[in-house]
């Protein structure tokens, strides 16, 4: 089971320098930050995913401040799980869009005809059961 | 002997745990009667956000009111699991009385109204 390589958009050499300045400049507390950057990975195009499971699901988590739920598409193709979307954002009058795409590989037998979707205060939940045969049985001894 | 420590008795034990918040991404816009501050903190609902103006110093804190059951085991992460916190230095004139906030798909928004003084007039010439 592996996801596809993915680099984690904190630890960008250019954040790190990001992060130096909003470090070195916080205590002058100014509105805007000398340097835009800082933590705007989270809002990157690749959006970062966390991966559970318990004995019936896979889970899929991703963070999405700001975005419409009409704007999420999620698709499941074999065992790639798609995400795809627009950020829109509202500055000055001004509407910005910015798309956002991940792939993650989930692990093979699932369900596909069951998976689920729900997305609140920014997270995104994709639930995917697992098939029938994958689920932890219990074997009894005779 | 002994007494001289018994008599400290009651000391309280500090059961203060570390913490450690994330600074959250924000954004400030303003035009003329307000400034906005949107400050993207996923996985908080509205229950989970305090905010307090200490002197000039708005503080926002986020709680994260939407974390992985118990029962999930994580087979990888990539998203912080810290809550959130932020202070901003209002280093301009703002109505504190007036200021008003929302939270909407993880992102909230606080509106900061301008005090008169610092509102643009025009002058007339004379």
């Amino acid at each position: 089971m592996k996801l596809i390589r993915y680099k984690r958009p904190e630890l960008t050499a250019f954040d790190d320098i990001d992060r130096w300045f909003e470090e070195a400049f916080s205590n002058f507390g100014r509105w805007t930050s000398p340097i835009e950057g800082f933590t705007k990975s989270r809002l990157a195009a690749q959006p970062a995913a966390d991966l559970y499971e318990d004995d019936d699901n896979y889970y899929v988590r991703y963070e999405l401040p700001g975005v419409s739920k009409g704007d999420i598409k999620v698709e499941l193709e074999r065992n790639f799980l798609t995400l795809s979307g627009e950020r829109k954002e509202k500055s000055n009058g001004e509407e910005k869009s910015f798309s956002f795409n991940r792939v993650v590989t989930v692990p093979e037998g699932i369900d596909g005809n069951k998976v689920a979707a729900k997305f609140q205060d920014g997270l995104l939940t994709v639930t995917l059961p697992k098939a029938e045969e994958r689920k932890p049985k219990a074997i009894s001894v005779k | 002997m002994t007494t001289a420590i018994a008599n400290k008795g009651k000391t309280e034990v500090s059961t203060a745990q570390p913490e450690s918040y994330y600074k959250p991404y924000y954004n400030v816009d303003s035009n003329e009667k307000n400034y906005e501050v949107r400050v993207y903190i996923p996985g908080v609902s509205k229950s989970g956000v305090e905010m307090s103006v200490d002197d000039d110093i708005l503080s926002i804190t986020g709680t994260r009111t939407d974390q992985a059951p118990e029962g999930w085991k994580a087979l990888r992460r990539e998203l912080s699991q810290a809550n959130y916190r932020l202070q901003l230095q209002l280093n301009n004139e703002v109505d504190i009385e007036k200021i008003t906030a929302k939270v909407a798909d993880g992102v909230l928004t606080v509106h900061l109204p301008k005090s008169e003084a610092v509102k643009p007039r025009s002058i007339a010439v004379e």
